[in-house]
């Protein structure tokens, strides 16, 4: 019998759409939302009610290196409770770790950047180096940390933090927050850990301008190491004075207190590299071997050797247990505590190259090897890892230099972001390079054919509208916001007595802009006065304001124009008068766009400029957006502006 | 004495009457509500939305799957669960009568709410999503193209960093 009911997808009810796309990884979901109006649609709703990002956060990212991204240690807990605290994060929270954790494997095809940062020669050598939050910090020779600002972009801001008597030889950043609770408390701090030859712990607070000093050691401090709030550090001869690991406590002034004494091991010599997680401390001494201490309700248990390494080790990371260390003479070796699991490769023998220095950052792993050559593997967990083949990188980086000292790797909020010091054999002037492995283009200049896209945008449910303005859900709402915008922004940039640049302390509305800006809507209920703030994600400092208005309650974003709504039922634009770029235009961008318009091409540069000019302002005039405010009962239909609270 | 299996009866599209166990009949959550009354009722019960074909492979695959456990019910235990991975069993059992055939079970396992077979044959259509294009993926699903290139644009700016 011929079937008669045979269905094509189309055919099938919206529900199991939702069921088949509720089941796609997300690099999946992104193109599917690509097909089609109603799968585009139906995504939508999956982002936004079902918690689609997170997740694909949690199904495909290893939850160390998710916690990685996400900006902080991750204290255990179990699998439900965590889901849980997620779930206070907005869906744009998770759909944005998710871009950055896939960004990381566009290194394998996209063209890279490298711009050389150069410093006054005076401060010598850089000897320690990290990455956060888009900012690059470094530790110098002549004892001297700096922070560098805006590395990636235009206008580069060097920042003294610090000035050690002697050489920085070790640097660690935290964020002192160990759970989402936190983060979302505004009580979060990222802290910058020092160590020197002068025997100083220097500890600064990245978020409030706070430092304090640790005067514990008498010997040069080999290498430090945090988790959350804790730091601990190993210097020469620590092992007689105790093995200390200190809490930071932020409240007031920053103040550091011993939590726990470690016991030393009974043969001892000098420990040269430190790795802190939530309940384990473990020390490589300089003749390679390898200590872990545990804690048992509170208190240290003794140190148990896990392996012997037989040779002094250069660099020293963990990751959820697992071990990677680099060794002196050319070796890499992984333990996986968990599994007693011991692997090793011979760097030199595989790769014919020196290796000098390693850093891992969430998916990308790095390696620098004499020559200047930076090999970077892709590593989705710990078992890539374990079986990690290391001549075939996803990418090679080349540095004009002898040797690579120090690699960090970030991510600068549209591209993975690495940083290699390096040495310049012949004319050795200290620089830092910094590669940018995306080139990230964009343009901010809107034209008026955007115009006629905004009528089309109205009737179409991609006005990001991120307030549900039900009567239920806005005080809610309301709070989400709040919190998600007071994690973003550290208090020294909020407005009050002394600062009258910042936020108001009255967030009312965000959306997520393309390359990790956000847009902030904040409220001075006093005046009832709200501006339009344009927040960087990953530079919370760099809070620009974009206009101001009266009593704006909510924006939309979509095509690069913000839709404020007002309180009284109307709705502004932003930018307020759209710029026509014609001046700029060359030959070739001027007949692409009068063509569009079917008008003639031909005549010299300066007449068609005026002719596209004229049609562009005669548009301007037929669009009913004229006076930049639209009449929401008529206009908008998407848009509910009536709420009460 | 043989122990006589109790049997319901279902009427599919084509006026076919199959009789089922009720051990493989309570794996349909719509039914479990009224079983007792189908067991007592010799008339079969009608499901016009159903072919015979596809009710003849939800029997298979009940039958085969009958000794599985019972999927969590919680709901933050369901985002874990839905990462399993598909059996080879399962996989060449519901693509070897094509994408059409998988269809109707699909929207059959919807309508008889059987959550096991629901959660399996849309993780194979799953899969065939993943890893393609967006335009391989129309053509897979015979999808129509209904944005416009402005549109489709726009879509692609906001997620480039997913572009290989």
């Amino acid at each position: 019998m011929e079937n008669t009911m045979e269905i094509s997808i189309s055919d099938i009810p919206e529900e199991i759409h939702m069921f088949i796309l509720s089941r796609l990884d997300g690099q999946s979901l992104v193109r599917a939302k690509r097909t089609c109006k109603m799968w585009a649609c139906l995504i939508e709703n999956l982002e936004k009610f079902f918690g689609i990002w997170l997740m694909c956060c949690l199904n495909e990212i290893p939850l160390f290196m998710l916690t990685e991204i996400m900006g902080y240690n991750q204290k255990k807990a179990d699998h439900i409770s965590l889901i849980k605290s997620y779930k206070q994060l907005p869906w744009i929270f998770w759909r944005e770790i998710y871009a950055e954790y896939k960004r990381a494997f566009t290194i394998e095809w996209a063209k890279m950047k490298m711009a050389d940062l150069y410093y006054n020669q005076a401060h010598s050598m850089v000897t320690s180096l990290a990455i956060k939050d888009g900012k690059l910090l470094t530790g110098h020779e002549d004892g001297s940390v700096f922070c560098w600002k805006n590395v990636a972009m235009e206008g580069l801001d060097l920042k003294l933090i610090h000035k050690h008597q002697r050489r920085v030889t070790c640097m660690a950043v935290t964020t002192t927050c160990t759970d989402v609770s936190e983060l979302l408390s505004s009580k979060c701090h990222t802290l910058i850990v020092t160590g020197s030859q002068d025997y100083g712990l220097f500890v600064s607070d990245m978020t409030k301008p706070n430092s304090t000093e640790i005067d514990y050691y008498n010997l040069q401090i080999n290498s430090v190491s945090c988790f959350g709030p804790y730091i601990t550090s190993v210097a020469n001869g620590s092992f007689v004075q105790g093995q200390s690991v200190w809490h930071v406590s932020t409240e007031g002034s920053l103040t550091v207190t011993q939590e726990s004494k470690l016991e030393p091991p009974d043969n001892y010599s000098n420990p040269a590299h430190v790795a802190l997680t939530e309940d384990k401390v473990f020390v490589v001494e300089e003749n390679g071997e390898l200590y872990r201490w545990t804690w048992n309700d509170g208190i240290p248990n003794k140190s148990v050797v896990i392996t012997n390494l037989s040779f002094p080790v250069k660099s020293l990371i963990c990751k959820d247990d697992c071990l990677v260390c680099l060794l002196e003479n050319g070796e890499l070796n992984v333990t996986d505590c968990k599994s007693s699991y011991h692997r090793k490769w011979n760097i030199y023998e595989l790769l014919q190259k020196q290796p000098e220095s390693m850093a891992w950052r969430g998916p990308l792993f790095a390696l620098g090897t004499k020559g200047g050559v930076v090999h970077i593997y892709l590593v989705k967990d710990i078992e890539d890892m374990k079986s990690l083949d290391l001549t075939k990188p996803a990418t090679k980086l080349t540095v004009e230099a002898e040797h690579v000292n120090h690699i960090a790797i970030g991510d600068d909020g549209s591209s993975p972001l690495s940083c290699v010091e390096r040495i310049l054999s012949k004319e050795h002037i200290p620089s830092v390079s910094v590669t940018d492995t995306c080139c990230s283009s964009c343009s901010d200049c809107i034209e008026l054919k955007d115009v006629c896209e905004i009528c089309k945008a109205l009737n179409q449910p991609s006005v990001n509208c991120i307030l549900h303005l039900t009567k239920e859900s806005v005080l809610e709402t309301l709070d989400t916001v709040g919190r998600v915008v007071h994690i973003i922004v550290p208090d020294e940039f909020k407005i009050n007595s002394t600062n009258k640049v910042g936020l108001y302390p009255h967030p009312v509305a965000v959306t997520c802009v393309d390359h990790r800006k956000i847009l902030v809507t904040d409220l001075q209920p006093m005046k009832k006065i709200t501006r339009l703030l344009e927040v960087k994600l990953h530079v919370p400092e760099d809070v620009s304001v974009l206009h101001q208005y009266k009593d704006a309650r909510s924006h939309a974003f979509t095509n690069g124009i913000v839709f404020v709504c007002s309180f009284d039922d109307s709705i502004e634009m932003f930018p307020p008068k759209i710029k026509t770029v014609v001046k700029s235009m060359k030959r070739d961008e001027l007949e692409t766009h009068l063509k569009q318009r079917n008008m003639s091409v031909t005549g010299s540069i300066t007449q068609l400029r005026d002719n596209l000019k004229k049609e562009l302002d005669k548009q301007m005039q037929q669009t009913e957006y004229e006076q930049n405010g639209v009449d929401l009962s008529t206009t908008v239909r998407r848009c509910h502006s009536n709420f009460s609270f | 004495m043989n122990k006589i299996v109790p049997q319901i009866k279902l009427e599919t599209y084509e006026k076919e009457v199959f009789e089922i166990d009720l051990d493989i009949a309570k794996k349909f959550g719509k039914l479990v509500p009224v079983l007792q009354e189908l067991l007592n009722d010799d008339k079969p019960l009608t499901i016009k939305t159903i072919n015979s074909g596809t009710l003849k492979k939800i029997i298979t695959w009940c039958t085969y799957h009958k000794d599985d456990p019972l999927p969590p019910e919680d709901d933050d235990n369901k985002m874990k669960h839905s990462t399993e991975e598909v059996s080879s069993w399962d996989d060449k059992f519901l693509q070897e009568d094509g994408q059409a055939a998988l269809f109707d079970l699909i929207s059959a396992a919807h309508t008889l709410d059987i959550d096991g077979l629901l959660d399996v044959a849309c993780k194979v259509v799953a899969t065939m999503i993943k890893g393609k294009a967006p335009e391989e993926i129309r053509k897979v699903f015979n999808i129509k193209n209904d944005f416009t290139q402005q549109e489709e644009d726009q879509v692609r700016k906001e997620n480039d960093w997913c572009e290989d």
